[in-house]
């Protein structure tokens, strides 16, 4: 449960803050995208008998730059190119998982979260990922609005926008990999669009929004867990029910203001 | 005195999709200047604009800006770029003037940076110098559509450039907003010595407020005063035959 814990705050933190840039971007299926190929990952994970976080990491890295290589050429539109890998993704996991023996018996908990899939040796690893995230997020901060905002005049000030948009898509892999563990495959996308959403109906600026959807997804990662572990249900569906119940009160409180 | 040009065009072609979009393209812009390019739809006068900023690659010729080659030319912060317009990214994007405005100090950042004091003063009187600072805090989805243009040529001259471009800034301003816009173009231009390039399709509203002009349609058709150049065989070129010049106030 510790574990859980310190794992959903740490998917909480950098989740949002990746996703700002996605929605922004009108990005937000690439989350789905690569979630579903890293179920390929932790397949491929069993097979070797490695660390499937590892392998994990690496397949969603090398699928969000083949989808960023294939974006930037503009010869296939950006939302075909993930119609394309996420069936693509899924596909090879069900084969790949066909091969493993005993993969399927965890396979609802790699689907939909579970507090007891973080292992003990993982814990370093999502911690230091997930500062090592937030250090690069801040450093880079403005650069990445600007390329996300508007990628052409960022181009014209020269930003190096090829090189921030690789570090955002290379960000987005990890962060879909590490929330995999409590949140689940099927639902890592809305961790890191639900919260971003909900802050946009009530921020003030950009930078508040990004504080704020962080606010909300801890709440919704803190109180889902609590509830997953009591009632023993699983942690992903509650988190993001939360997640919406928060983004239907904002919703709702600011229409009426 | 011989004067060096900004931005210097030599016999420039440009390809797109194996279909060539400009073609033997020459122009030069002097300090100073206020250049109006104009054309009909589709005659490159964005493509001639995106050139010069370095995002498209030319066939052949050559292009220097401040009298570097455009491909080894690293001093963007000489050059303010206004886009046409914002995009819908904009519409739901909570983005305050301000940190739109503090975006065109980027350029003068090495990789890892952070915003100083001294940049502070440079957005307030970037926003002063466009009549925005009362409204930095406000979102940019809540200004009007004049108002969002004068924030972006702010986050242009934060960085007090020499060269300002400017793609179409007026489509969908009202007249009294684009009044006020051009006011503030010549007000830049006369005052601040700020070379300007304007890319628009309104003839009469270029004809009055710049001092070059440049008439494209794949190639330069004509270039010099808008009295010497906006004459009726030329805008029978630009438009062909059933072209009628109609003059407006704006």
């Amino acid at each position: 449960m510790i574990r859980a814990f310190v794992a959903g705050i740490v998917m909480a933190i950098i989740a949002p803050l990746i996703g700002s840039f996605l929605v922004v971007r009108r990005f937000s299926l690439i989350a789905d995208t690569l979630s579903h190929i890293a179920l390929a990952g932790v397949a491929i994970g069993f097979i070797l008998g490695t660390q499937p976080l590892v392998t994990t990491i690496v397949a969603t890295t090398i699928a969000a730059l083949l989808i960023e290589q294939l974006r930037r050429h503009q010869s296939i539109p950006a939302d075909s190119i993930l119609a394309m890998l996420l069936p693509g993704g899924l596909s090879l996991a069900i084969v790949l998982m066909s091969l493993t023996n005993g993969f399927n018996a965890n396979l609802f908990s790699y689907l939909f979260g579970s507090i007891t899939t973080v292992q003990p040796n993982e814990i370093a690893l999502i911690v230091g990922l997930g500062v090592t995230t937030v250090a690069i997020v801040s450093l880079l901060y403005k650069k990445l609005v600007y390329a996300a905002i508007d990628e052409e005049s960022a181009l014209v000030s020269g930003i190096p926008v090829s090189t921030i948009n690789i570090i955002l898509i290379v960000l987005t892999a990890i962060t879909v990999s590490l929330s995999m563990r409590v949140i689940g495959i099927l639902l890592v996308g809305a961790l890191m669009v639900i919260p971003v959403v909900t802050a946009m109906q009530v921020a003030k600026s950009f930078f508040q929004s990004v504080i704020f959807s962080v606010t909300f997804a801890l709440f919704a990662v803190t109180s889902g867990l609590f509830i997953a572990y009591y009632f023993n249900l699983p942690a992903g569906g509650a988190i993001v029910l939360f997640s919406l119940a928060v983004f239907s009160g904002i919703f709702l409180v600011s229409r009426n203001r | 005195m011989y004067k060096k040009p900004l931005v210097s065009i030599s016999h420039v072609n440009v390809d797109r999709a194996g279909i060539r979009v400009l073609e033997n393209i020459s122009l030069d812009i002097y300090k100073g200047d206020f250049l109006g390019i104009v054309g009909p739809n589709g005659s490159g006068k964005t493509t001639l604009l995106k050139t010069m900023l370095g995002l498209l690659p030319i066939a052949s010729g050559s292009l220097s800006l401040f009298g570097k080659n455009v491909k080894r030319f690293r001093d963007w912060k000489k050059i303010g770029y206004v886009p046409q317009k914002p995009g819908a990214v904009l519409m739901s994007t909570p983005i305050t003037v301000w940190e739109m405005v503090s975006l065109g100090l980027l350029h003068n950042k090495r990789f890892f940076d952070f915003e100083r004091a001294k940049d502070t003063a440079a957005i307030t009187n970037a926003l002063e110098a466009v009549g925005m600072e009362p409204l930095k805090d406000r979102l940019m989805h809540q200004l009007s559509g004049g108002q969002q243009q004068r924030v972006f040529i702010a986050r242009a001259l934060v960085s007090n450039p020499e060269l300002l471009i400017l793609d179409e800034p007026t489509v969908g301003v009202d007249s009294d907003s684009q009044s006020k816009f051009y006011d503030l173009l010549r007000k830049l231009n006369k005052e601040m010595d700020l070379t300007l390039v304007l890319i628009s399709h309104d003839i009469d509203v270029v004809s009055h407020e710049v001092s070059v002009v440049a008439c494209i349609n794949k190639t330069i058709i004509s270039h010099g005063t808008p009295k010497s150049v906006l004459k009726g065989e030329v805008l029978k070129e630009m438009y062909g035959d059933q072209v009628t010049r109609i003059t407006h106030n704006h």
